[in-house]
């Protein structure tokens, strides 16, 4: 009888494909499709998701940025207002539950109740709070902020040609009113935790995967043309409400987002999984790819990352980002004209890339209790 | 004493030793540079402590040593364990040696980056010779391609001996950047080794798992750092900064200014300056770089 491994790609055997390599070299990426330079590419997802971002920037491909900084706006103030940081100002996106909430609030299909939380003297976005560095004075003018930054994310779910969603969490906190979800808990960075208010919820698979196929489904009605590019980031939970150890509910996150990415993957043709996560928590990388804290990806990390995405991805790319010319930004949507902060908005000069910090709002869970006496370190 | 262990070979014996004396506490370990066969007066005290060896831990490259009728004798007495030099350039594939021409000496230190003595050699200003400390110049020479051809080495040396090479290496591979110059393993590496070497000569194959650490003060003398390109490519930690003598360099620049001065003090003119390089090296660093600077020959 023939052995059905035989003659298998040497990507098929762990002694071949794991073991051998140089380190460094371990490739688990099997793409067949390429990113051409014109395509635009949105990003959103998890903190991981800002680096792939970065480095999208850095290559010299068409990164899209469908809310540039208002005109005027300096280099300095618009990295601390966080244009730029993300394709638009909608922070981090960890659930996949947010990112169905984050189309239905841009295309008008969901209006959360609960959508302005105090902080400080002012106000903050519910759904972003940290996206501005200080709480705005009104209401109104949160509201008035949101409305200009949804027709941005409508504008560029519609208009993307790549969209790249780095998968983060299953642990949520939702608004018992409308479920609504929320980036971070109530009473983190803007809010009043309720437990009358708010539940948290921990998505499981049957959840995450009918999430993310719903999610898909309506990119794809309103852009037919846009891929859908799935990675699970392998940055740890920086806590868990759970039960429960918070690697134990790591594992958990992070194999209910690899099972809906990869079903994602088998079930539409124009989604694709590239294996950051893998890559990263690889045996081979023996654990050099994270931080003195064991949660932080280090720049080894990153950048043998990025060496696979722009090998595979856009091949023709591969040339040592100094020795590229540089692409012209790409120009604000058309209906970016009728946004409120800037009627003919032009975008200010790009900060280098480096410049960019990487914004994670899940830290502000650890930050605000560090503020409140917590020692993270005994 | 219930025996006595002789390790001869080059530098590398004697933390090979070191470690056989932690294995082997209740015999004696000697350590020597291993002869060739040139100097009879060299064969003749090494004659006299292998004598007193019951295990010969030698260095595999002993044919024209055990030419010699007193050493072929007395090697039929003993107990032989073959062992490589742990030589390996996926690191640090620029080292090479320089001599001058004239003289016939090494430059010393004795490792050299192969870049620059071709630049000093075709007078190449500093700053265009720092130029060429790119990954597109590296990838253009080869150097990535050393892993491989060293661990193919490496695996034909171990076979010989009688090694296991896939522990070694697997084990050695996940400990990072294991060695500090080309020539020049980490203690732990040695450890690894000394530690085949004690499971050959009767211990218990766990020992392999055993965590024994050597003491080692070579990193004093001379620490290569893993290029920024390089290290990029193999996803380790890189620098561009040197220790050489117990001397820090800190940046290409200075490392670069250094390499220039010694040349200059230890050969006669720049054409002197000699490469020195199994292989077509000379060839292949006329070829790329002096496309790249357009130097030539």
């Amino acid at each position: 009888m023939t052995n059905p491994y035989r003659d298998l790609p040497d990507h098929c055997y762990w002694s071949r494909a794991v073991t051998a390599p140089q380190p460094g070299q371990i490739d688990p990426v099997v793409a067949g499709v390429t990113i051409n330079a014109a395509a635009k590419i949105a990003t959103m997802g998890s903190c991981f998701a800002q680096h792939l971002a970065r480095h999208v920037r850095k290559s010299g491909l068409n990164y899209y940025i469908a809310e540039p900084a208002p005109e005027g706006l300096s280099a300095d103030e618009a990295v601390r207002r966080n244009y730029g940081t993300f394709s638009a100002r909608y922070g981090n996106v960890y659930t996949v539950r947010q990112a169905v909430q984050l189309f239905y609030r841009a295309f008008g299909i969901f209006a959360p109740q609960d959508d302005v939380w105090p902080k400080g003297s002012g106000f903050v976005d519910a759904f972003r709070p940290q996206i501005e560095p200080a709480e705005i004075a009104t209401i109104d003018a949160v509201r008035k902020s949101a409305r200009a930054h949804l027709a941005c994310v409508r504008e560029m779910f519609m208009t993307a040609d790549w969209l790249v969603f780095t998968l983060g969490l299953t642990e949520g906190w939702a608004s018992r009113i409308d479920g609504a979800v929320y980036p971070v808990a109530p009473g983190v960075s803007g809010g009043i935790f309720d437990p009358a208010k708010y539940e948290f919820i921990n998505f499981g698979v049957d959840q995450v995967r009918a999430d993310l196929e719903e999610f898909i489904t309506r990119v794809h009605q309103v852009n037919p043309s846009c891929q859908i590019l799935l990675t699970v980031s392998p940055v740890p939970l920086v806590a868990t409400y759970e039960q429960r150890h918070v690697w134990v509910s790591t594992t958990y996150s992070k194999a209910v987002l690899r099972v809906a990415a990869d079903e994602a993957a088998r079930h539409f043709g124009f989604v694709h999984y590239f294996p950051s996560y893998e890559v990263i928590t690889s045996p081979a990388a023996g654990g050099a790819y994270y931080q003195d804290d064991l949660r932080q990806v280090t720049d080894l990390g990153v950048g043998h990352v990025m060496k696979l995405f722009a090998k595979h991805y856009f091949p023709d790319r591969m040339k040592p980002a100094a020795e590229q010319q540089p692409t012209a930004a790409a120009p604000p949507p058309a209906s970016r004209a009728a946004g409120v902060e800037s009627a003919a908005a032009k975008a200010a000069p790009p900060p280098p890339p480096e410049a960019v910090p990487i914004v994670c709002d899940e830290e502000a869970i650890e930050q605000a209790l560090v503020a409140s006496g917590f020692r993270a370190v005994a | 004493m219930s025996r006595c262990i002789l390790v001869s070979s080059n530098c590398q014996s004697g933390v090979i030793a070191s470690g056989l004396r932690l294995l082997f506490p209740d015999s004696e370990i000697l350590a020597e540079n291993q002869p060739g066969s040139g100097n009879a007066d060299v064969v003749r005290r090494f004659a006299e402590v292998l004598r007193r060896a019951d295990v010969w831990v030698r260095y595999h490259d002993f044919g024209s040593l055990i030419a010699d009728p007193e050493i072929s004798a007395l090697c039929a007495e003993k107990k032989t364990v073959d062992i490589p030099h742990i030589n390996f350039r996926g690191f640090h594939p620029d080292i090479f040696s320089a001599r001058s021409r004239a003289t016939g000496r090494l430059i010393t230190p004795n490792d050299h980056s192969g870049i620059l003595i071709w630049c000093y050699r075709h007078q190449i200003d500093p700053g265009d010779a720092a130029a060429l400390f790119s990954a597109e110049v590296f990838s253009n020479l080869g150097y990535f391609s050393l892993w491989d051809d060293g661990e193919r080495w490496l695996r034909g040396c171990f076979d010989w001996c009688g090694l296991d090479f896939r522990r070694f290496f697997q084990r050695a591979k996940r400990s990072g950047v294991f060695m500090y110059t080309a020539g020049h393993p980490k203690a732990h590496v040695l450890m690894l080794l000394a530690k085949l070497v004690g499971i050959k000569i009767g211990l218990d194959d766990r020992v392999f798992d055993d965590d024994i650490l050597v003491n080692d003060s070579f990193p004093e003398l001379l620490q290569w750092p893993v290029y920024p390109a390089v290290g990029e490519y193999l996803a380790v930690p890189s620098s561009y900064n040197w220790t050489i003598n117990r001397r820090r360099l800190t940046g290409l620049e200075s490392f670069i200014e250094f390499s220039y001065e010694r040349f200059a003090a230890e050969s006669e003119s720049p054409a002197d300056l000699e490469l020195i390089a199994y292989g077509p090296w000379a060839e292949r660093f006329d070829s790329v770089l002096g496309g790249k600077v357009g130097a030539g020959k």
